[in-house]
């Protein structure tokens, strides 16, 4: 698959849950960046350096709709995954058209590098 | 004292005491009474007395002796009265015996005297008993006659009638009535008899001597009335026609009432004495009839005046009766009357105003003079009777609200205030509130309602919140779990123990999910044309993974089970299901789905053969909160939750259960006709195979069974391979017809099974059935893609995969 050397930005929160996708997703052999909240997000966003955007919906300052708008804007061929705390709700919904998939939390690490390898393939 | 008057003259009104009981009157000066006179003779006269009589003789006078106007014959004796004028000559006299009060004191007959002339003679009678006249019987029968009569007209004209039959030389009749505090003259009768009516005669009276008389009381004669009336000009023109008059008292228990005034136009000395006393006689009949006639008359005013006053307050009575029934009746509060009886022990209806016959639903007829515990036997029961003792005997008014439950659990609310009445009765005034009542208690429900509503916005609105932190939390779990799975997963525990912490994870998942959909219970739902089966399939599919083996999970379900319904929600109703059965058999059991069609319902039982719920729960089980598992192990939404969702799709659940033998669940829900709509998956009805042969891998031992046994549900035969090392030899051995593989987790070997498969078997029919979507890194290359037969996506319903394998194999 050549996922090695991809770069996912992931903008998360919750700290316990961040560190649990860093952890996985560094052992699984991805690089890592980390925004803890939508602002630093887009600041990260602009940065650029990263392949793929892994987001939080619901975030301090900006939410994850913010984010998802602006990169799809800026950066068009970046693939985002948007996670939701809430399942199937109004914020995913509005996601939805915009993010390239949707998912629940929470998501089995499994399941999200498959998304990502997938996304990363195209 | 007998004294002599002289009536006429120089002399006239003087009088002169006699005495003695002979008496000489001349001009001799040794008379007893000497008058000096010329046409007096020296010895004119001689009076005589013995006891109360009076004898007079004329002694051969020159000019004679004159006696009630005749000329006396010398030496005759005649008698004499008192009063009666005689002259000797030209001279007018007469005697008179006074008593102690003289009815005319001397001034007075002086007053009187100047009204006439020299020639009037009038004579003032003492009281003296009546000489019984010669008519008594007559004068008896007409007081007979006149007593009869009431009317005071009547009665002064039936006296005038009978004084002119009497009198036949009256020439004119007046009674003359007076009002005794006045004075006034308030009634004159005048008659002037046929004989002296010749047209000329006028209707007018002396007032002087009717004064006079009714003054005195006594009876008044005047012979000859010739002379002038000084005080009345008009009368006196009359009164010179006037010869003789005579007055009687109409006196009646010492009141005068009236006089009786007659007199004689043409002839002076018209009256002999038997005529005053006739008519004195008369008078006094006549005085006591109309007397009578006037206590009568005001008797009769009375009467008029007190008929008229009790008209007008019979008039008010009436009014008010009028006034008081009309709003006895248009009152809107029923009332009611009693009587007392039995020493406060039974209360007998009196009267009903309308509003009470028709709140009370009786005839006022039948209701009148009954008891009231035989009319209105449902106010017995609510305690009305004691009301209406407490309220006779203490005499308080009382206000009392009553309940009454009448038939068909129906109840009414009353209020009633009660208060005596006197003469031993009682009212009672109530209103019927039911319907205010009702609506406070509709309005009470209602607002219950939202606070329930309300409530659980709150919870919803605190669900959603924690909902997310929750997920958090539960992704950290996760994430953790996995990375240390990936870390340290060769140690065998570690897998059994992530396998632990994941299915916890789910049923955290579960919860909350559960929670939200609790909080949410008001809010639209969005339905869909589905099939139960499916969505119960679906639900077994989720489940079965996590179960423990030692439950044995059945499913038979019917084809064709559409209802119209929410996936997710009907979906987490039966996860519930399951759960509570599996957690019923902690130690393994039975689990049973059926489903099928019975008349218009789509009819499910899940049956387990667990520890079964006690008689005493089994009513409460369906309450929110209500849970039979340790403190903090379940919430106690699910079965609520649960509930809640069969009803909102217009369905019912029930439960049976046995302590020890298990417990199941009916589920109905109505058949659905609409149009399927589901995009997504195949709808045909599960096409059942023909008993082919259906090799199935998966690395995990439970969905293997499962799928299993499903397959071999749908009519083929099924082998279950769990190591895709082992599919070669077992595909090279049982030669199957088709291939199924179930693969949860993205693996390699999946791939390269796949590959290896087609290698040895390039025909061979090959469905992948995954979690993930095609698209997925699940293996799926464009090479694979190509080669396999069909794709599954999780979950997917019986019908689905029967359809996919019958296609797969039909090719």
């Amino acid at each position: 698959m050549g996922t090695e050397g991809k770069t996912i930005l992931i903008i998360e929160d919750d700290l316990d849950v961040l560190s649990a996708f860093v952890k996985n997703f560094k052992y699984l052999g991805y690089d890592v960046i980390v925004a803890t909240d939508g602002l630093d997000g887009l600041k990260k966003v602009d940065a650029g350096g990263y392949d793929i955007v892994i987001t939080d919906i619901v975030m301090p300052f900006v939410s994850g709709v913010g984010v998802v708008t602006t990169l799809k804007e800026k950066r068009p061929e970046i693939p985002v995954i948007a996670i939701t705390g809430f399942g199937k709700e109004p914020e995913s919904a509005a996601v939805e058209k915009k993010a390239d998939i949707v998912l629940s939390k929470p998501v089995k690490m499994a399941v999200l590098k498959e998304h990502v390898d997938r996304l990363l393939a195209k | 004292m007998l004294k002599l008057f002289f009536l006429n003259g120089d002399k006239k009104g003087k009088s002169l005491d006699v005495q003695g009981d002979i008496i000489y009157i001349g001009r001799l000066p040794d008379s007893d009474i000497q008058i000096m006179d010329k046409t007096v003779s020296r010895k004119h006269l001689r009076i005589t007395r013995s006891g109360d009589k009076f004898i007079i003789r004329d002694l051969g006078s020159k000019n004679g002796t004159f006696l009630k106007g005749k000329q006396l014959i010398p030496d005759i004796d005649y008698e004499l009265n008192e009063g009666i004028p005689f002259a000797a000559g030209n001279v007018a006299m007469s005697i008179g015996v006074i008593s102690a009060d003289p009815v005319f004191s001397p001034s007075e007959m002086a007053d009187l005297s100047a009204h006439f002339s020299s020639t009037a003679m009038f004579t003032a009678y003492k009281d003296r008993p009546m000489t019984p006249p010669k008519n008594m019987d007559f004068l008896f029968k007409v007081s007979n006659i006149i007593n009869q009569s009431l009317n005071i007209n009547e009665i002064m004209q039936k006296v005038l009638d009978y004084l002119f039959e009497l009198l036949k030389r009256i020439d004119r009749g007046f009674i003359i009535l007076v009002d005794s505090d006045t004075g006034e003259f308030t009634n004159v009768i005048s008659r002037i008899a046929k004989s002296a009516d010749d047209g000329s005669v006028s209707y007018s009276y002396s007032k002087t001597i009717v004064d006079g008389v009714i003054r005195s009381g006594k009876p008044l004669t005047i012979l000859d009335t010739f002379g002038q009336d000084d005080a009345d000009v008009s009368e006196s023109m009359e009164l010179m026609h006037v010869k003789s008059v005579m007055c009687a008292p109409l006196v009646s228990r010492e009141k005068v009432l009236g006089v009786l005034y007659v007199d004689s136009i043409k002839i002076p000395y018209g009256f002999r004495e038997d005529d005053l006393a006739l008519v004195t006689a008369l008078c006094s009949t006549a005085a006591i009839a109309i007397e009578n006639a006037m206590l009568y008359r005001n008797l009769e005013t009375i009467i008029e005046q007190q008929t008229s006053d009790l008209n007008d307050a019979e008039k008010m009575l009436s009014e008010s009766e009028k006034r008081f029934r009309a709003m006895f009746n248009n009152l809107n509060s029923g009332v009611i009357i009693f009587k007392v009886v039995d020493d406060g022990r039974d209360f007998l209806i009196l009267d009903i105003n309308k509003a009470d016959s028709k709140i009370d639903n009786i005839n006022k007829k039948d209701a009148i003079g009954k008891s009231v515990i035989d009319v209105l036997p449902e106010l017995k029961e609510a305690g009305l009777i004691q009301r209406l003792e407490k309220v006779w005997n203490t005499g308080k008014a009382e206000r009392c609200p009553i309940t009454i439950e009448k038939r068909e659990n129906r109840k009414s609310w009353r209020e009633y205030y009660i208060c005596p009445l006197p003469d031993n009765e009682l009212v009672a005034i109530f209103d019927d509130i039911t319907e205010k009542k009702n609506a406070e208690l509709e309005q009470k429900a209602l607002q219950e309602q939202l606070f329930a509503a309300q409530k659980m916005k709150s919870i919803g609105a605190f669900a959603g919140g924690t909902a997310h932190n929750f997920r958090n939390i539960l992704q950290a779990i996760s994430g953790n779990v996995e990375y240390l799975e990936v870390v340290y997963g060769e140690k065998p525990e570690v897998k059994e123990l992530t396998k632990n912490i994941y299915s916890s994870i789910d049923r955290g998942v579960g919860l909350i999910n559960n929670l939200l959909h609790f909080a949410k219970q008001g809010w639209a739902l969005e339905m869909e044309e589905i099939d139960l089966a499916e969505v119960i399939m679906k639900t077994h599919d989720i489940i079965e993974k996590v179960f423990n083996k030692n439950i044995r999970i059945k499913m038979i379900l019917e084809d064709d089970l559409q209802v119209r319904g929410n996936i997710s929600l009907l979906s987490q109703a039966f996860m519930n299901l399951f759960t509570n059965a599996r957690d019923a058999m902690p130690n393994g059991g039975d689990l049973t789905v059926k489903a099928k069609k019975i008349n218009n319902k789509v009819v499910t039982y899940v049956t387990d053969t667990g520890h079964g719920i006690e008689e005493e729960v089994i009513d409460k089980i369906f309450d929110p909160f209500f849970t039979l598992k340790e403190v903090g192990a379940g919430t106690g939404l699910g079965l609520s939750t649960t509930h809640g969702i069969f009803e909102q799709h217009k369905g019912t659940i029930t439960v049976a259960s046995k302590v020890g033998k298990g417990t199941s669940f009916k589920i109905t829900l109505p058949v659905s006709k609409g149009k399927l709509e589901r995009i997504q998956e195949v709808r045909d009805k599960p096409v059942r195979g023909s008993g082919q042969k259906i090799l199935i891998i998966d690395d995990e031992e439970s969905v293997l069974d499962s799928m299993s046994n499903l397959v071999k549900q749908l009519g083929y035969q099924a082998m279950g391979i769990s190591r895709s090392t082992e599919a070669i030899s077992a595909y090279k051995e049982w030669a199957p017809d088709l291939v199924l593989i179930d693969r949860n987790m993205p693996d390699m070997d999946g791939a390269r099974c796949i590959a290896n498969l087609l290698k040895i078997d390039p025909a061979a029919k090959i469905i992948i059935i995954s979690g993930y979507e095609s698209e997925g890194p699940n293996g799926i290359d464009d090479d694979i893609r190509q080669a396999i037969k069909g794709y599954l996506t999780k979950p997917c319903g019986a019908s689905a995969l029967s359809s996919m394998l019958f296609q797969a194999l039909a090719n």
